[in-house]
């Protein structure tokens, strides 16, 4: 019959497999703080962290025997942007994003007010009326509403506020496009000193993704066409003042 | 540059001489490029003399895209060349196929031959303890089997290394002293830990995750972690 074994060492390599998670926990660490340390005292090396990040992180690793994890990079890329050399990703995406974001909200304002004075005008049409229809004697509140409100109304015809509406999303799209290839541009150029891509090949790209922004902007204002805001003094000196705004 | 330093090694063949000679001279008109190396390695074909290329640690190859597209083409036709001219050797942790990925470009994995070496069997760790005896000069032991049997899991670098510990106990000592090798196993800076170090960098987060709350583990995640015992790639004294 037999026994029970003469020798144990399955503790020990549990122990060792133990011992090594443990490590694994301390070098990736150990491996963040020194990459972080290195980066805010050594310019290059903030530099060839911000253009590719997976490459010295991988270096920085083997060289302590840690593991690299997809956090260690993430929290990077998020740190030390490649658009600008200094500010993080989030400063830079922050910065893009709510200029575009502003603009936005400017439109909508633009939106909103247009509306606005839409339904006043047609507010106080409609109150006039009723005033002049069942309030017999108050033909001075009727007039002040009625003239109010038709005065709104031909302001809106007059002042053109669709075309403007118009424009201004025409504008805001313009300015996404133009935006949003800036700062694919700024990231392809912060890179060039690291080898993620070439100066040659980002020069390259960069140009052809402006050429892109460009004929897409014109793509829209085809789609869209601008009218020039209502100016008086263009409206009376010139037939083709439509014509010049549209040089603008 | 490898050639020409292979060049500067290789004396005893004249053959081989001639044709680096001939496919590396400097003085000829252009760069030495990938046909320059079909034309060596198809000359060592003609001279019955293949070149074998051992590469250690390809999966860190594979994880630079630089050589996606072109090299692993280059890797596949070299390789499939008749007569043979050269051979590649690659070491890897995982089947080449479960390291490859479309992006790659080149199916080149389909011209290995894969050879698992994972778990050594048990008849062999005995062969292997009673050879190194034999050549240290000590008679055969069963104890010693025994210790390297239990204490390696049978996994090749921990048959190596406890072999050699048990070997070195018998030549100083004259016994196997079970507390040494323990303490050998757990030390925190020694081969052992080092090894499941490497084995743990090897594995994907989910298998380690898995690994790290083995009580939690279905039994399908335990079937695929089984599996990694095969490339020696779960960690020696895990119980599934």
């Amino acid at each position: 019959m037999a026994g029970p074994p003469r020798f144990d060492f399955h503790s020990d390599l549990q122990q060792a497999g133990q011992t090594a998670g443990e490590q694994e926990q301390q070098s990736r660490q150990l491996l963040r703080e020194l990459v972080f340390s290195r980066a805010e005292h050594e310019p290059e090396f903030k530099r060839a962290l911000a253009a590719n990040p997976e490459k010295v992180l991988q270096e920085e690793a083997r060289r302590m025997g840690a593991e690299l994890d997809e956090a260690l990079i993430q929290e990077t890329k998020e740190r030390y942007s490649t658009a600008i050399i200094g500010a993080s990703e989030r400063e830079v995406t922050k910065l893009v994003f709510d200029t575009l974001w502003n603009v936005r909200k400017s439109f909508e304002r633009t939106l909103a007010l247009s509306q606005w004075l839409f339904y006043v005008g047609l507010g106080l049409t409609v109150t006039a009326f009723l005033v002049g229809v069942f309030a017999p004697g108050k033909e001075m509140i009727a007039g002040i509403f009625g003239g109010g409100g038709i005065l709104t109304l031909i302001s809106y015809a007059v002042m053109n506020p669709l075309d403007r509406i118009r424009n201004a999303a025409a504008n805001l799209v313009q300015i996404q496009i133009a935006y949003v290839s800036y700062y694919k541009q700024l990231n392809m150029l912060g890179g060039a000193g690291g080898d993620r891509m070439s100066l040659d090949d980002a020069v390259k790209y960069s140009s052809e993704l402006r050429k892109g922004a460009v004929e897409m902007i014109e793509a829209v204002q085809r789609i869209v066409e601008r009218t020039a805001p209502f100016d008086l003094r263009v409206q009376g000196s010139s037939k083709d003042g439509g014509e010049a705004s549209k040089q603008d | 540059m490898v050639f020409r330093g292979l060049r500067e090694r290789v004396t005893e063949r004249g053959e081989l001489v001639d044709v680096l000679d001939r496919h590396l001279n400097p003085e000829r008109d252009h760069e030495i490029d990938v046909y320059d190396l079909e034309d060596v390695f198809d000359g060592f074909a003609k001279v019955g003399t293949s070149a074998v290329i051992l590469v250690d640690g390809w999966e860190i190859i594979l994880r630079n895209q630089n050589y996606w597209g072109d090299f692993f083409h280059i890797v596949r036709s070299m390789g499939q060349r008749q007569p043979h001219g050269v051979a590649f050797v690659l070491g890897t942790p995982r089947r080449l196929l479960d390291l490859w990925a479309d992006q790659m470009g080149s199916v080149y994995y389909n011209i290995f031959v894969t050879v698992t070496i994972g778990r050594m069997e048990q008849a062999e760790v005995q062969e292997c303890v009673r050879q190194t005896l034999k050549t240290a000069g000590l008679s055969a032991n069963l104890e010693a089997e025994e210790v390297v049997l239990v204490a390696s899991d049978t996994h090749p670098y921990l048959v190596t290394l406890v072999t050699y510990l048990v070997t070195d106990q018998l030549k100083t000592n004259g016994v196997i002293e079970s507390g040494g090798i323990s303490a050998a196993l757990r030390d925190p800076n020694g081969k052992v830990v080092e090894l499941m170090r490497q084995i743990r960098a090897a594995l994907s987060p989910t298998e380690r995750a898995w690994l790290d709350k083995l009580h939690l583990a279905t039994a399908p995640q335990k079937a695929a972690l089984a599996q990694l015992r095969d490339y020696g790639l779960l960690p020696p004294g895990t119980k599934l």
